[in-house]
């Protein structure tokens, strides 16, 4: 057999779940030798825990990887790396009070004494520097890496990964801090890379850099993967589409209200400047008692950063929040709470759940001053409250004392939802709420979603699942790198529109 | 017959639901009454309890600020500078009332001010408690001038660390109260509720709508006056104030707390729970005395429970994980 025709890797039906979570289930992902493989897909599709498995960060739960044509089972980054697999985290795993060639030997320095123990400082400084200048920089190797900047330490981190005689670089999220001067060099450095016979796994949700560099893109969402597609015969909207989904047949469209009364928010030309996250200008929407808003856009369109505007977490300078006709401007969590306001946000993990605290405590946290008597906690409407909740959204636990870090995901997602229900919000923002829950459970989170909206709350659902949005929304927003770029009411609640504004065309 | 059976089986389950550490301390006084019985009677056992009051109160104080994510090394250095400053202002004529204050005054303020660095500056909590340590004992000793003891207290004053109430030692009186008021705080009120949020996860805690910054610099005044509170006690107890007091206490403090399978990162721990800590360790003394030990040896004992505590304490928190707590919604 022609050794070229066997893929140097393939990732088989691979399978990972974190306590709650399904991350992976049953993805695939096959690499040649010699090509540039971009891997896409939105925030929780399972990329990041795709690489881990294969750099032997992670440990599968179940499938095989085989690499030059033999079953592997990596059980540490080490035999990873022996291997022949490197991976540059988007985070860079450099020291920074290091000099550049100790960063590039790390762990494999050349010694100058017969018991291995002196470093050999020249020696590494020389070959450091015929390294790098074979990657094409004239980066100097003995300064220290806190003195350069991102797209100079990337430069490092891809010698090292030369250094250990890797046939696989893997490149996670390698664009994002660098100016498109940096992205160019970068660019250059990989087809040189790939000159000489490496193989780069490029991740990315940039798609336009994806088209310019990779041979072929695997898109991933939900754990899964979608398709592999051979990037000259693909197009930007083919891979959006792939990523944000195609219409699910099961679920049928619920009837949608088109008179709405009273206007809850009303959001004029908000803009927000700050050096971190996706800034955005210019912004107005308004959202009635009853009515479902749907917020799209792909990563970076700032969809979050404008929850948390509204929320209170985050300040803004330029523009107005209306509630109920009364201008608002919430400066914390509890301005926003009081005013009635709610978020249920996009990392339940970190943002929505005390992991170690039963499950009352979680339900309760939102509403004490409503379950309690001057500061004193009534128990027992507490608990009534609790239980009323847990029928209500039917959340499977084995009673209200339970640590809530052993319920299934769907079940915590319950949770995180649940506590905004005690008390009777005015506005509740959904912040990607089915991420990272089965297929199954997503239609009961709908549900409880459109029983909100029918008892009057406004609600503000945000993500970037486009059949999700037109399958319960009244109306649509769509953002694009800051800006909006769609407003949509039913009956013209279009997929196809809507995802035309997803890329960037106004409407 | 059958009734019998029934009637035993259910009292097994209740035993062994007692947590593990209430069983240990249980088990050490049975058997230290056993071996010396002299330890079993009113006198020493009231002894033990007078002994343990004052760093009692400090762990109940400790404890609130674990919980809540943070540590407070400064507590032994502020029940000194508030004890020498209730000796001073009872020395300079100052009535009772304000002598007192002004002790409980000084804890909050300090506490006001870690607490406003710890939250406004993002400074970790261990190395400004610690500044704030060495600060006030540097402070201690410059106070007393370098004299080995400041007398001249109230007789009234005094009365709070030496006197008793039908029996029972005025420490002791003051220590049960505290408990009291510190195991309702955490486990029946809001204030006690986001205390366990904001250490459990403080994100989502703020993303809760709780203000953790305010909580983290209440709980830090409280920790103050608390030990100011055992400054107090100890200061009319020894019928004097040094620059030497409570040294080293918020050591023992700490040890208390954690024994009682309180989670150092917070989020995890409850008054009941560290209650048999603070006595096992304020048992030590008395037991090593009977047994005629060599009180050098205390500095090891302590060492060791601690070591065997805490990793008691990790396995049972993965076990724990499949159990539930104990509400019972009746």
């Amino acid at each position: 057999m022609d050794s070229k025709s066997i893929p140097l890797l393939e990732m088989v039906e691979i399978s990972k779940a974190f306590y709650g979570t399904q991350a992976l289930d049953k993805a695939n992902l096959v690499v040649n030798k010699g090509e540039v493989h971009g891997l896409v897909g939105e925030n929780g599709a399972g990329k990041s825990t795709l690489i881990k498995i294969l750099a032997g960060a992670e440990i599968k739960d179940s499938g095989q990887i085989f690499f030059k044509g033999e079953e592997v089972d990596f059980k540490n980054p080490l035999s990873a790396l022996h291997a022949g697999i490197a991976v540059i985290y988007q985070e860079l795993n450099l020291a920074p009070n290091m000099r550049v060639c100790e960063n590039i030997f790390l762990g494999h320095e050349p010694t100058s004494d017969r018991w291995k123990m002196k470093f050999d400082l020249s020696k590494m400084k020389k070959l450091a520097k015929a390294r790098l200048e074979e990657i094409g920089t004239d980066i100097n190797p003995m300064s220290f890496v806190f003195s350069l900047n991102t797209s100079e330490q990337q430069i490092i981190e891809i010698a090292r990964a030369l250094e250990t005689n890797a046939d696989i670089i893997v490149m996670d999220e390698p664009t994002s801090a660098l100016s498109s001067k940096e992205v160019e060099k970068l660019f250059n450095i990989i087809r040189e890379l790939k000159a000489t016979g490496k193989t780069i796994i490029y991740i990315s949700h940039r798609l336009e850099e994806l088209i310019e560099i990779s041979d072929n893109i695997t898109v991933l969402r939900d754990g899964r993967t979608i398709d592999t597609v051979k990037t000259e015969e693909a197009t930007i909207p083919k891979i959006a589409r792939m990523m944000v989904g195609d219409s699910l047949k099961e679920e049928k469209k619920k009837t949608v209200k088109t008179n709405f009364s009273d206007k809850i928010l009303e959001v004029k030309n908000l803009s927000r400047s700050l050096p971190v996250g996706q800034n955005f200008q210019d912004i107005s929407f308004s959202l009635h008692s009853g009515e479902i808003l749907g917020i799209t856009g792909l990563m970076g369109a700032g969809k979050t950063e404008l929850a948390r505007i509204l929320f209170g977490i985050d300040p803004f300078k330029n523009g107005q929040i209306f509630l109920n006709n009364k201008p608002i401007k919430p400066k914390s969590s509890t301005d926003a709470l009081k005013l009635g306001i709610g978020l249920v946000p996009e990392d339940r993990q970190r943002q929505g759940l005390l992991a170690n605290r039963p499950l009352i405590e979680n339900l309760s946290i939102c509403s004490l001053d409503l379950l309690s008597n001057l500061g004193v906690l009534v128990k027992k409407k507490a608990y009534k409250k609790c239980n009323n909740i847990i029928s209500q959204l039917d959340i499977k636990t084995s009673g209200i004392g339970q640590i809530v870090s052993v319920l299934s995901g769907g079940n915590q997602q319950k949770v995180v939802v649940g506590k905004w229900l005690i008390k009777n919000m005015q506005v509740i923002i959904f912040d990607e709420p089915t991420r990272g829950i089965d297929v199954g459970a997503k239609p009961k989170i709908h549900n409880i979603i459109r029983r909100l909206a029918d008892e009057g709350v406004g609600i503000i659902l945000i993500s970037f699942e486009i059949p999700e949005i037109c399958r319960i929304c009244d109306s649509v927003l769509v953002l694009y790198k800051g800006e909006v770029t769609g407003k949509f009411f039913y009956p013209n609640v279009k997929e196809k529109d809507i995802f035309s504004s997803v890329l960037g065309n106004k409407v | 017959m059958q009734k019998k059976q029934n009637g035993f089986k259910p009292y097994l389950e209740k035993i062994s639901r007692i947590p593990g550490l209430w069983m240990a301390l249980i088990f050490i006084v049975i058997l230290i009454s056993i071996i010396n019985p002299s330890f079993f009677t009113t006198n020493n056992l009231l002894n033990v309890a007078r002994q343990l009051s004052i760093k009692g109160i400090l762990s109940l104080g400790m404890l609130l600020v674990i919980l809540s994510g943070e540590i407070d090394l400064s507590v032994g250095a502020v029940l000194c500078i508030t004890g020498l400053f209730t000796a001073a202002a009872q020395n300079a004529g100052l009535n009772l009332f304000y002598s007192i204050l002004i002790s409980l005054g000084a804890g909050a303020l300090i506490g006001l001010f870690m607490g406003v660095l710890v939250v406004k500056r993002n400074l970790p909590s261990f190395i400004i408690s610690l500044a704030v340590m060495i600060v006030l004992r540097g402070y201690a000793m410059i106070f007393s001038k370098g004299e080995p003891a400041i007398t001249g207290l109230y007789n009234s004053f005094m009365v709070v660390g030496q006197g008793s109430i039908l029996g029972i030692p005025n420490p002791v009186i003051i220590f049960i109260v505290v408990t009291i008021i510190f195991h309702f705080l955490l486990s029946s009120t809001s204030f006690g509720a986001k205390i366990y949020a904001t250490g459990s996860n403080k994100e989502a805690a703020i993303f809760s709508g709780i203000k953790t910054d305010n909580i983290k610099i209440w709980i830090f005044i409280v920790m103050g006056i608390t030990s100011a509170l055992a400054g107090l006690i100890l200061t009319a107890r020894l019928g004097a104030a040094d620059s030497k007091m409570g040294n080293l206490y918020e050591l023992d403090a700490i040890a208390a707390v954690i024994i009682g399978g309180t989670l150092f990162s917070g989020g995890v721990g409850s008054v009941s729970k560290i209650l048999p800590g603070i006595i096992i360790l304020g048992l030590l003394p008395n037991v090593l005395n009977l047994f005629e030990v060599s009180p050098y040896f205390q500095y090891h004992a302590r060492g060791l429970i601690i070591i065997i505590a805490y990793l008691l304490n990790t396995q049972k928190i993965h076990l724990k994980r499949k159990q539930k707590l104990n509400i019972s919604t009746s």
